[in-house]
């Protein structure tokens, strides 16, 4: 018997197109559940999604005018800073420029803030232009506790700790302010395909 | 003798909803991170008690709810939910904030040293 051994390859599987998967990243086909805190249970009777800051006049939405607002399906490939990419997730959300068209700004900048004190901080060219939605469906069904319910934010051409999950809003800023992660040794973009996962990279 | 040494290690700004949060089910308890505590400071702190800068609440390490199944690794109060301790490896550098831990009562006999290197270690 050999006393090398090829070690064992869990979940990785090969991928039928190699393209779609940034450097360092696997496939996985379930929907890891990871959080830096306890699952709030956000009742929607209590939610409103609110957008303050550096804007002419804050704007918020109880739940159900938000899910009156005009909505679209998206099916995008997803990237996770721990290294796991899912493929073709399918979600149903606002787009940001949906909610951003009736405020005026000079800010650059956006913090997402979330029930359970989580932010995450991004820049307004990076959730614009039809590249961000706050999501309340995933895969048909509405959006569990557990994986952002009853909305998230959803960005996914950047790592997923910038989709807040139980987002409540986005404060817009003339100046980056890093958010949880970022402050903690994250990158402060997080583009998957150039590797940003940690300052530096 | 039992020498107990407190250390302030500074206070948290930061904030959190009002809402009801669910019982934690991806939670650990401090033990979780005792290893990772003990590789950064030299001595074992899962005995020692830690007060919340938020609250201001006192407990064991061990008994803090951690969350490992994100980026990093999180401590937070169980009285308040805010955050104690965050771990965070970067290129095999594990990076410890303490900013949410008031006080940290590191005794001889819950670390297993002698005491003067507790309070050494502790600064």
């Amino acid at each position: 018997m050999s006393p090398i051994s090829r070690g064992f390859s869990g979940r990785r599987r090969p991928l039928a197109d190699a393209s779609r998967l940034p450097p360092g990243q696997y496939v996985t086909d379930d929907l890891p559940v990871l959080s830096a805190g306890p699952t709030p249970h956000t009742l929607v009777v209590e939610w409103g999604f609110t957008i303050n800051g550096a804007v002419d006049q804050p704007l918020s939405w109880p739940w159900n005018e938000f899910i009156a607002l005009p909505a679209e399906t998206i099916t995008v490939d997803i990237h996770c800073v721990t290294k796991w990419s899912k493929l073709d997730t399918s979600w149903k959300g606002v787009s940001v420029d949906t909610l951003l068209a009736s405020v005026q700004t000079d800010a650059e900048y956006l913090t997402a803030w979330s029930d359970g004190g989580y932010t995450t901080n991004l820049a307004l060219e990076d959730v614009t232009g039809g590249r961000a939605w706050i999501a309340y469906e995933y895969a048909g069904e509405p959006l569990r506790p557990e994986h952002g319910g009853p909305a998230r934010l959803l960005v996914p051409h950047l790592y997923f700790w910038k989709s807040a999950k139980w987002v409540r809003g986005l404060t817009l800023t003339r100046y980056d302010e890093p958010g949880f992660w970022e402050t903690h040794g994250y990158h402060n973009r997080g583009d998957p395909w150039l590797e940003q996962r940690y300052q530096g990279d | 003798m039992v020498t107990t040494t407190a250390v302030t290690l500074g206070s948290s700004s930061a904030t959190r909803g009002t809402e009801e949060l669910s019982t934690p089910m991806l939670a650990l308890d401090g033990n979780a991170i005792g290893g990772d505590l003990l590789q950064v400071f030299g001595a074992d702190l899962t005995g020692a008690r830690c007060v919340c800068a938020a609250c201001f609440a006192a407990a064991f390490v061990a008994e803090a709810a951690v969350y490992i199944h994100g980026p990093g690794r999180v401590a937070r109060c169980r009285a308040c939910g805010e955050p104690l301790i965050v771990l965070v490896t970067v290129r095999d550098i594990t990076c410890v904030d303490i900013s949410g831990i008031a006080e940290l009562h590191i005794t001889a006999v819950t670390t297993g040293l002698a005491a003067p290197a507790a309070a050494a270690r502790s600064r």
